[in-house]
């Protein structure tokens, strides 16, 4: 039948009639059905009735239940170019199949392991093809080959291997009923496999029978080299949990860091196991100091007491740092053993604890350099997680929080940040942003709130701090921040946080003013700042207003006498600061700020003064040298070093002392050079490196260096016409153009160009009269 | 990335082509969302399938802009989309057997297991869209419940009606739908 030949009344007539009927038993209908004078109709609803009466279960679960309910079926399934044959196993860290390849000219059989969900993500995929590259450089006969990986299409990652046909090595040893020398000189040949991925830097971490297959050649093969690092990447809390612990070393209980000592402890449990029969902690709930038991006890064989007792006592150690320095050592040790050679684990000397001191700390450097990567990938993966799952409220903001807060300012200060931080943080407010508008009225959501926008306008365009350059989207965001802020200050007056941040978000907004050229708006914003900051006790913060002020005052040329008693009420409070280790760095960084304004204040028209300029630069100097000393690799403290050198040689140059000015741009342009290099987008190392060449360029000028002059200044304006393409309306960029035209001019000038002199003085003219 | 919010907005003023663009939006993100669903493993297995599209949504839409009833909307055309790939899926199953190299993983396997079930994808589709024409919103019904995996209480509530009329409905629709699919 068709429904189409039938219309819309008469289809309305079958839901009624339908509806009526199926509310009563099936005996009961007829009467009704009697009732009705349409035979078509009748018999529409009597065909319902009867697919009603028979569709238990139909349609009854969506399409979504219905797969996850449904058997396995991967047979018919294709992984990449991989036709799979079989499921081989099911494991924590993801399916294994069994798997041919399909356009292979030969049949090549291959072992597909499909990564557990959740470890998916660019970061984290990218991470996973990083890692493949070295897993796949591992070529060693008794290890089971990565050869190949890849993404479904659904975004699922997965590994390729050598698939391996053989017995797990205990099984092996049992069915062959293998004499304890034997089963050693096994041992050995898996330890140079171990051996030899250490030196690439691999390390196993999940060594285990299961993981050692022995061919019918009688050859072991150590499967998943590396492979739980790789799916169990998102935290080392879950990577932990998916060890399997019987088999899993005390630091990996402990959630420690993992080292080349971790598969030492394994391959001792490994080894134990296969002189034994037994595994060494059966049973024994374990803890990270849990001695390991004597495997002649275990087992009651006499064999193995004395020299492979105490061989697998070391191994087996709870501290990775009176273990076997490396496997090599281990393995020696056993061949010593096999031999007939005193054992070194018979006194564990002094020489093998400062060797094994000197790897472990070296191996500890490696780790601390991907750690915040790591950090950034678990807190990602979990907030992920979070969103999916129920909405716990405060679980999400305190991840918000970490990530906005604790990250955040854990990364702030390495170079080539910027982008990162940005990334992170709007990630972070995204969660906040939807926690907000669920309550209003909370106060500390509301603080962490306008914290976390503080965060993201920094990263936008905070002046002095690294940035994308993004002023405007900078402001946007501290205004967000100050109305929610103020929000809270009319309903708690008293709340010295709100208040901070207040005066914070105004001192912000005012040096991005003053970045604009707007002196006045900022000048407000900063006395906004200082009159709360009067009455709360952060004396540092209010030097740096005070500072901030007299910035305003004298580049705006507002109320010029005011200029000097702002910044020396900065200098007045900072003296009364006494240092302690916390504040040490920042009050050096201010110190060091407000003597280099001194110094630009007296170099300027209002009270001009060399003398006391240069003992001013002279004395911030002092202090930022003395504050990048604390730190060596403090890219923002080297800044403040390479910003000062700048300025002496302004002032320098100013004066006519060449030569100090060309030594101190010298000295600046390869720290600035390095910092604009390692954050390309930030523009405030841009701009501070085009400033310093054009310092050089003057420098060259006075000494008339002419070719070197005409390449710094050229360095500098091709800086500055990249970056007025980027943000057209900066005003400062287009009158630093202007003044590099005219430096230009006068150049050619000197050196008696008219034509181009006079060709560079008219497009400084032009860019200077876009200004107004 | 407001866009699905601005289309939402679009359909529910009546322009038909703004339904057809956010299908296009749409029909990617989805399709990976429902490869990671079909190829995750047994364990993990405790998320709704609402929970993974609102995760689709909250990727698109702008949270803060957006009223409850567009997150609604964008379920039903989630479910909607999730018809479109799983027909798709199954067509192409059916017209090339495995022809190009990089068939998606886990959406056939979805289709396969319909299959096994005695389920044909391509047929409920045909069944469906006859359905529309008699009882438009039954067909709604049964499309977010079976396609979107929404719940009883969640599809009366993307459609405005109380969840009684939903069971009603949804009861009529299966079996006429059970019927226009001549199942044994």
């Amino acid at each position: 039948m068709t429904a189409e030949q039938f219309d819309a009344t008469f289809w309305e007539r079958v839901r009624t009639l339908f509806h009526e009927s199926v509310e009563r038993a099936p005996e009961d209908r007829a009467p009704l059905l009697d009732e009705c004078d349409d035979p078509k109709l009748r018999a529409e609803v009597e065909r319902l009735l009867a697919q009603h009466d028979a569709a238990a279960g139909f349609l009854e679960q969506s399409v979504w239940e219905l797969v996850d309910t449904a058997d396995s079926k991967w047979e018919r399934v294709l992984i990449g170019p991989y036709r799979v044959v079989r499921q081989l196993g099911h494991g924590g860290m993801g399916t294994v199949f069994l798997a041919l390849r399909e356009d292979a000219e030969f049949e090549q059989r291959v072992a597909i392991k499909l990564v557990r969900r959740g470890a998916s993500g660019e970061s984290m995929l990218q991470r996973f093809r990083q890692e493949r590259q070295i897993l796949a450089a591992l070529e060693h006969p008794n290890i089971a080959h990565l050869l190949d990986g890849g993404t479904t299409s659904g975004g699922v990652p997965y590994l390729v291997m050598e698939y391996v046909e053989g017995t797990p090595i205990d099984e092996y040893c049992r069915e062959h009923n293998l004499p304890i020398e034997a089963r050693l000189r096994l041992f050995l040949q898996l330890c140079d496999a171990v051996q030899h991925a250490h030196r690439s830097l691999v390390i196993h971490r999940d060594i285990k029978p299961a993981n050692v297959l022995v061919t019918a050649e009688g050859v072991p093969k150590l499967l998943d080299f590396g492979i739980a690092k790789l799916t169990s990447a998102q935290t080392n809390a879950t990577a932990t949990r998916m060890m399997t612990p019987d088999y899993a070393s005390p630091e990996q209980l402990a959630g420690k860091l993992v080292t080349t000592a971790t598969d030492v402890y394994s391959l001792g449990l490994l080894l134990f196991e296969l002189l034994t029969g037994k595994r060494a902690f059966d049973g024994i709930q374990r803890t990270g100091e849990t001695e390991p038991p004597r495997a002649s006890n275990v087992s009651g064989m006499r064999a193995l007491r004395g020299d492979l007792d105490r061989i697998l006592l070391v191994a087996l150690d709870p501290d990775p740092d009176r273990r076997y320095a490396s496997v090599e050592k281990f393995a020696d040790d056993v061949g010593r053993y096999l031999d007939g050679h005193p054992v070194a684990a018979r006194g564990a000397s002094l020489g093998y604890r400062t060797a094994k001191f000197i790897r472990r700390n070296k191996l500890f450097v490696a780790a601390a350099a991907v750690a915040v990567i790591v950090a950034i990938v678990a807190f990602a993966a979990v907030l992920q997680q979070k969103r999916i799952a129920e909405r716990r409220f405060e679980q999400v903001r305190s991840l918000a929080h970490a990530v906005v807060f604790d990250l955040h300012d854990a990364i702030a200060r390495l170079p080539g940040s910027t982008s990162a931080r940005e990334l992170l943080v709007r990630h972070a407010l995204g969660y906040l942003d939807a926690l907000a508008s669920e309550s209003a009225r909370n106060t500390p959501l509301q603080m962490e709130l306008a914290g976390a926008y503080e965060r993201v306008g920094d990263v936008q365009g905070m002046p002095y701090r690294a940035n994308l350059g993004d002023t405007a989207g900078a402001l946007v965001s501290y205004r967000k921040a100050l109305t929610i802020a103020e929000d809270v200050r009319k309903r708690q007056p008293a709340n010295t946080a709100a208040l901070l941040l207040i005066a914070d978000l105004c001192d912000r907004t005012g040096w991005i003013e003053q970045r604009a050229l707007r002196f006045r708006d900022a000048l407000a914003h900063h006395e906004a700042a200082r009159a709360i900051r009067e009455s709360l006790h952060d004396q540092l913060a209010l030097a740096r207003t005070w500072v901030a002020i007299g910035d305003a005052r004298y580049v705006g040329e507002i109320q010029p006498p005011l200029v000097r008693p702002a910044y020396e009420n900065a200098v007045k409070i900072l003296d009364r600061v006494s240092p302690t280790t916390d504040n040490r760095k920042d009050l050096l960084t201010e110190t060091g700020r407000v003597h280099q304004r001194l110094g630009a204040y007296f170099t300027g028209a209002v009270e001009h003064d060399p003398i006391r300029a240069l003992q001013h630069h002279e004395a911030a100097e002092r202090a930022l040298e003395e504050r990048a000393a604390i730190d060596p690799n403090d890219a923002v403290a080297k800044r403040n070093v390479a910003d000062q050198l700048v300025m002496t040689a302004t002032l320098q140059n100013r004066v006519g002392n060449g030569t100090a000015a060309l030594a101190r741009t010298t000295r600046a342009l390869p720290i600035l050079r390095d910092l604009a290099t390692a954050d390309a987008n930030n523009i405030e190392a841009q701009h501070d490196l085009a400033f310093a060449h054009m310092q050089q360029g003057l420098a060259n000028i006075r000494l008339q260096h002419w070719p070197e002059a005409s390449d710094a200044l050229n360095a500098a304006l091709s800086i500055h016409t990249r970056l007025i393409q980027r943000d057209p309306t900066n005003r400062e960029e287009r009158r630093d153009i202007g003044s590099l035209y005219g430096l230009m001019s006068n150049l050619y000038k000197s050196r008696g160009d008219h034509a181009n002199a006079e060709k560079y003085a008219r497009m400084s003219r032009e860019e200077t009269a876009k200004l107004r | 990335m407001s866009d699905v919010t601005q289309l939402l907005r679009e359909w529910n003023a009546g322009q038909p082509e703004a339904r057809d663009r956010l299908m296009r939006l749409v029909y990617d993100p989805l399709r990976a969302i429902a490869e990671r669903h079909f190829g995750r493993e047994r364990e993990g297995h405790t998320l709704q399938p609402t929970a993974l599209v609102h995760e689709l949504y909250v990727r698109f839409a702008d949270q803060r802009h957006v009223a409850f009833r567009d997150r609604v909307h964008f379920f039903a055309v989630a479910a909607t989309v999730m018809r479109r790939i799983l027909v798709d899926h199954a067509r192409r199953k059916g017209s090339d057997k495995r022809g190009g190299g990089a068939t998606p993983l886990a959406i056939d396997f979805a289709v396969d297991v319909c299959e096994e079930q005695n389920f044909d994808i391509v047929a409920l589709d045909l069944a469906l869209e006859r359905l529309t024409e008699i009882f438009p919103q039954q067909a709604k019904i049964v499309e977010l419940k079976f396609y979107g995996g929404l719940t009883l209480d969640e599809t009366a509530e993307a459609l405005g009606i109380s969840a009684a009329t939903v069971s009603r409905e949804w009861t009529m629709a299966r079996a006429w739908l059970r019927g226009a699919m001549n199942v044994s």
